[in-house]
């Protein structure tokens, strides 16, 4: 098991096993982040490839120094999902196939809700819930204050909390 | 005295001590107090607690392959004489994304030099006093030049990287290794041999010219100028698109039978020149075909055209599509040898050298050579 430094060291130097061998590691975690922030399976694996793509292609990118490469990873990731999300036009239906698969697989009410947040909300959210990112990181990830960070995950955690407690719509008249 | 805060104010904190955040001591005690606030904390917990038990769900499900082209680097291999250069099988590999094969008696046209460039070019002069080109572009991060082949009579590898730069002066690392043609060791100079060797470093100045010594070969003769842009054929006869007599080049070769594609060999090329002197394009379950300007046992007439090179077998029709002018002919010899094996095991590839050593049971009695 390399250490950052170590692996950031074969993949730059060209070791295509190395990078293979780390995105065995790492791509099933942020397929799940890319699908649960775009809604679309096909769109994951999409983005994923461009993510790790763009990794490969640039042996400078990452800098150990600055941070984790799993950091690194997810802030490209969640850099290509915005872009994505920029390329869906208003007009367009979402292409949502988690509703389905939330009710078949995951029985999870609160995923739905999490599913009904902005992308921007839901990113934080799954990176500090999920991955674990700390304030720092997150913080170099945005690109903004660690103050910043918490402000937002704070927003993030109340808008859930409202779609997830928001009564579900009622059928028929009021008795 | 400082007045307690409301929930409103303690709400951020909550979600801050729900991330494992120490927070200020006044909504400490507020949150500590506080109702409320304490069953915001616990369904900001339960939120966190629910998303990793979904996110769980999907540890297991498969992930595509990762397609990733190998990262490029310019390499060339030089000098005839495949009886002691049989390419391992990952020199070959990496030859098909990228590789030169270079003929010595190639003229050298030099790309727009600039002081100013960001691509250093190298030229490499063994004892043999035969030179080569290598070019290193500067600007990224571990794009080295590679050199393999034989030179005088060793088989010899060569990788250069620009470790740092100050204007002109530069840090160039170099490994190196030299074989006498005929060991084992030489059969097997490559990119997986040449990479585990270490590096030694030298001070360069580009427009002076450096001498080193490898070990095995003697004196390299190093000079350098910088370029504006690695070429696209390297040192390869790209300005000159009209071929020399009795040339044979082949470049990116693709085969067609019957007007399928079997064969593609992107990025692979080689040139001969000579009667003597036979192509080699090996495509993996197609076999083996001996390209020559000259007429060869067993072999059957070609038409050359440009870049086509057309020719019928056994009722089939094919034609090879090349990235440049094949031959000035428009005859060529083409001797298609469909169960050749070769030993090591690696089928596609391309390369070149002497009829009588590549084929000597093709060799016709009167096919002298002309050179």
């Amino acid at each position: 098991m390399f250490d950052d430094r170590e692996l950031w060291k074969q993949i730059s130097a060209g070791n295509a096993d190395a990078f293979e061998t780390w995105y065995g590691e790492t791509a099933p975690r942020l397929r799940s982040f890319l699908h649960h922030l775009t809604g679309s399976e096909p769109a994951a694996d999409d983005l994923m490839q461009e993510t790790y793509t763009y990794i490969w292609r640039r042996p400078d990118g990452f800098d150990p120094d600055r941070g984790t490469l799993r950091a690194w990873l997810y802030g490209i990731a969640r850099k290509q999902a915005a872009q994505w999300w920029r390329k869906q036009r208003p007009a367009d239906p979402l292409p949502d196939d988690r509703p389905a698969r939330a009710l078949a697989e995951t029985n999870s009410i609160l995923a739905d809700a999490f599913n009904r947040l902005p992308p921007d909300d839901r990113a934080l959210l799954w990176l500090r819930e999920v991955e674990g990112h700390s304030y720092a990181e997150l913080a170099a990830m945005l690109d903004v204050p660690i103050g910043t960070v918490r402000s937002r995950l704070f927003a993030a955690r109340e808008a859930l909390r409202d779609v997830w407690h928001s009564p579900a719509p009622m059928k028929g008249g009021r008795s | 005295m400082t007045a307690m805060p409301h929930c409103e104010d303690a709400a951020e904190y909550v979600s801050a001590l729900a991330d494992g955040e120490t927070i200020p001591s006044p909504f400490a005690q507020h949150i500590g107090a506080c109702t409320a606030c304490q069953a915001r904390l616990h369904h900001y917990l339960a939120m966190g607690a629910e998303l990793r038990r979904v996110a769980s769900l999907d540890a297991d499900q498969p992930v595509p392959a990762l397609s990733i082209e190998k990262r490029r680097t310019t390499r060339s291999v030089w000098k005839k004489g495949l009886e002691t250069m049989r390419i391992p099988k990952y020199a070959f590999a990496l030859l098909v994304l990228a590789v030169v094969v270079l003929a010595s008696s190639l003229t050298v046209i030099k790309v727009g030099a600039h002081s100013s460039g960001s691509v250093l070019m190298l030229k490499l002069t063994g004892p043999d006093g035969v030179s080569h080109q290598c070019f290193i572009d500067t600007t990224r991060k571990d794009y080295p030049c590679g050199m393999f082949g034989q030179m005088g009579g060793d088989s010899v590898g060569l990788m250069f990287r620009v470790q740092s730069r100050d204007e002109d002066r530069i840090q160039l690392g170099v490994q190196s290794k030299a074989y006498p043609i005929g060991t084992p060791e030489a059969n097997h100079m490559g990119d997986s041999v040449v990479d585990n060797l270490p590096q030694v470093q030298y001070s360069f100045e580009v427009g002076q010219v450096l001498k080193i010594d490898i070990e095995g070969l003697g004196a390299l003769s190093i000079a350098g100028e910088w370029t504006d842009h690695v070429p696209v054929l390297p040192e390869q006869g790209a300005n000159h698109l009209d071929p020399a007599p009795d040339q044979v080049r082949i470049l990116s070769p693709l085969l067609l039978k019957d007007n399928q594609v079997v064969g593609d060999m992107e990025g692979g090329m080689t040139e001969v020149d000579g009667r003597s002197q036979v192509v080699w394009v090996n495509y993996e379950n197609v076999g083996r075909f001996l390209i020559c300007s000259g007429p060869m046992k067993g072999a059957i007439q070609a038409t050359s055209f440009l870049n086509r090179v057309s020719f019928r077998i056994d009722g089939h029709t094919y034609v090879m599509v090349t990235g440049a002018p094949v031959s000035r002919s428009e005859k060529l010899w083409v001797l298609y040898q469909p169960d050749f094996g070769v030993p090591d095991g690696t089928n596609t590839f391309i390369t070149e050298g002497d009829l009588k050593q590549i084929a000597p049971e093709a060799v016709l009695p009167e096919n002298q050579p002309r050179k």
